[in-house]
């Protein structure tokens, strides 16, 4: 509990749990708001809150959470006339560390030039906002960085520790204006870092303090469809054991987590999918334990390769273009384990 | 002969006082939400807020249904106000999206404050009066949004409600795709709908392809049939025939308009003006500091509504340019528009835009 006492007023300002403020003995025409201080202005306009009075006790809720690392100035006024206020700080969380870069996908030394997106993992939530297109940079081997080259819509995961970044599809697509005017955003055969500014902030403010790098060489675009055919499956050395697909490609190992799925006679089987540094193998594991017989590997139409190809589609396609057959979106194979 | 009724009625405020019921059988209790993508107001002051990151769509039951007398007052520094009042500085709150409810003529607006991670809703009568709208204990329905494999939502970019069906312009953090959600009226409680796949022509590409979110939508009626209309990214105006939303289809789009690469749609509404029938669209302009078209990077597009009719789709749709001249008289630059961030159109003579720099103000149609 906080006190305060205004000289010359007997009235006490109290916090309470959930950020109320309180006043005992308040008189009748007494009113109570909320304001944030910021140094050099006016006072502000009240915070929303509701008021409520529960007999001589005058009590003041703020609509929505307060700010962490604000200072606010309860007031209480008679007619007016200020009576009693008080200054609170809303703590920070303790023990706060510099937002932390803990993964980047693809993980692999080499990308496609036609590269669709980044995954980015942080250790603790970051701060949303569209200042992050500013913040993170894709740079090439002279050091400079590459002009304005993502798609500037936030994709956050709900703790908003993983933030999927676009390279804008504008400047992938063959024939498309955007490329056509300011040219691929990667080129094949090149060095490349992805850069992230120690600007990048965490919700209450804290910068990550030092830059962050990832270096990639790019190769040839990949315009071809997933091809199951080129894929292998390596049973389990044993009824607890993983099952691996090889696959010729790197895969997106979030779609792959959702997008490889397999049927034991017709039906789907709980499975948890675990992706390797080159994403290019995926061991499989059954909750309930492998077991002997046939078994249908289905990837559907939605799994991509780093280059947005599906099996269905080449990312860079033209629907109207008959030659463009989907290919097999399912392969079968069976399992003979020791019993 | 073309009629436009949902946009025409618009005009009139009497599409939002509808015959049929929006919401059957209302939940009564607290609304919770994790985030607000999109806000908008289907008939009867019933306001849609779309809620991706938890699968989720609710109608709420504002009980807003006044019709307006006053004009709405502009207010110099808004951001600057209403983040004062969410007890935060301007730069830690977004606005998120604004609308105004077609009855009463008051502003909802949806923002977001970076520091506790949370959403608030507040209305902004007429007057200038600020209100938090109460999301605890009111009538609404929750719409779920499917979670399968198949299709999950994550994020919900526009609504409209058209044909008394909701309809939701959807994507996942994870697929560059084109998911159109559609559920329904009267909307039920925990009772979900669809997510459909959808095609479209893109202009500039000159090819068919899926792999494109839509940006903005509206709903559009050309004899007798509805329409939805959507703005992507680089700009083609598609429209999409509401009766080919149905289970197993895959939705095809006919390619309208092309805007010119570079640019975002943000917002979109239709109006009239002098008996005819217009679109505005306004976009962010990322190309800005290599080609600018105005002094900011935020730029408004008015086209006429007779292009969404034009007997030249796709390959042969009107384009604004050709090489860097304009192409025809029939889409301008608003140049009264330049600079704004967020819009909504307040009534047949006028839009409530946010500024770049903060303010709410009233702007006449172009």
């Amino acid at each position: 509990m906080i006190l305060a006492l205004l000289a010359g007023s007997a009235l006490l300002i109290e916090t309470g749990a959930g950020s109320t403020f309180s006043v005992a003995d308040a008189p009748e025409n007494a009113e109570i708001s909320l304001h944030r201080i910021v140094v050099e202005e006016d006072r502000l306009p009240s915070v929303f809150s509701t008021v409520e009075r529960k007999g001589s006790r005058l009590i003041l809720r703020p609509t929505y959470p307060l700010s962490p690392g604000e200072t606010y100035l309860a007031r209480v006024t008679v007619e007016d006339e200020l009576v009693a206020s008080l200054e609170y700080r809303h703590k920070p969380p303790e023990n706060q560390a510099p937002p932390k870069v803990i993964k980047i996908y693809p993980g692999t030394e080499t990308v496609p030039a036609n590269l669709l997106k980044f995954y980015i993992e942080f250790y603790q939530p970051i701060r949303e906002g569209r200042e992050i297109f500013e913040q993170i940079h894709i740079v090439d081997e002279s050091g400079k960085a590459v002009h304005d080259p993502w798609r500037r819509q936030e994709l956050w995961s709900n703790n908003n520790r993983r933030l999927t970044l676009w390279i804008h599809p504008g400047r992938i697509k063959q024939g498309v204006n955007l490329r056509e005017e300011l040219g691929p955003v990667l080129l094949p055969g090149k060095h490349y870092h992805l850069l992230i500014d120690e600007s990048l902030q965490n919700p209450a403010g804290l910068k990550m303090g030092t830059p962050f790098r990832h270096s990639f060489r790019t190769t040839d675009e990949r315009r071809q469809r997933i091809d199951l055919a080129q894929w292998k499956i390596l049973p389990p050395s044993e009824k607890g054991g993983s099952l691996t697909i090889q696959t010729n490609r790197a895969i997106d190992p979030f779609l792959a987590e959702r997008y490889l799925r397999i049927q034991r006679e017709g039906k789907l089987i709980e499975t948890t999918v675990k992706a390797d540094r080159s994403q290019t193998r995926f061991e499989l594991y059954h909750t309930e334990g492998w077991a002997s017989g046939n078994y249908t590997l289905q990837v559907g139409e939605f799994l991509e390769d780093l280059a947005g190809n599906t099996t269905r589609r080449v990312f860079d396609t033209d629907l109207s273009n008959p030659d463009q057959k989907p290919g097999p979106e399912s392969k079968s194979f069976s399992l003979d384990l020791p019993e | 002969m073309k009629l436009a009724l949902p946009l025409l009625s618009l005009f009139l405020g009497l599409s939002y006082l509808s015959a049929t019921e929006v919401i059957r059988e209302a939940h009564t209790g607290d609304v919770e939400l994790n985030r607000i993508q999109v806000i908008h107001f289907a008939p009867d002051g019933v306001l849609l807020i779309a809620d991706g990151t938890k699968s989720q769509i609710f109608a709420v039951e504002t009980g807003d249904t006044t019709a307006a007398t006053t004009r709405f007052q502009p207010i110099p520094g808004f951001q600057k106000e209403l983040a004062s009042k969410m007890g935060v500085g301007e730069n830690d709150l977004d606005i998120i999206d604004m609308e105004v409810n077609p009855i009463s003529k008051n502003l909802y607006v949806a923002c977001f404050n970076q520091k506790t991670r949370t959403p608030g809703l507040i209305r902004i009568d007429r007057d200038g009066t600020m209100t938090p709208v109460t999301l605890k204990g009111v009538k609404h329905v929750r719409i779920p949004l499917p979670k399968g494999e198949k299709a999950p939502v994550s994020v919900i970019t526009d609504m409209v409600w058209i044909d008394n069906r909701l309809i939701a312009a959807a994507r996942c953090n994870e697929e560059f795709a084109s998911k159109i959600f559609s559920v329904d009226g009267p909307l039920q409680h925990e009772k979900g709908g669809q997510v459909y796949s959808a095609e479209t022509f893109h202009v500039a590409h000159n090819r068919w392809e899926t792999k494109a979110p839509m940006s903005v939508m509206i709903p559009y009626e050309e004899d007798g049939k509805h329409y939805i209309v959507g703005a992507f990214s680089c700009t083609p105006v598609v429209k999409y025939p509401i009766d080919a939303i149905k289970p197993g289809a895959v939705i095809k789009g006919i390619s309208m308009i092309e805007l010119g690469s570079g640019n975002r749609p943000l917002d979109m509404f239709g109006y009239s003006t002098e008996g005819k029938s217009k679109v505005l669209t306004n976009t962010f302009r990322f190309h800005h500091e290599k080609r600018p078209y105005g002094p900011s990077p935020h730029l408004a597009f008015r086209f006429d509504q007779e292009l969404l009719s034009a007997p030249e789709v796709n390959d042969k749709a009107v384009r604004r340019l050709k090489g860097n001249t304009p192409a025809t008289e029939q889409i301008q630059i608003a140049e009264t528009y330049h600079g704004v961030v967020k819009m909504s159109r307040l009534d047949d003579e006028s839009a409530l835009a946010l500024s770049e720099t903060g303010d709410l103000v009233t702007i006449a149609l172009p």
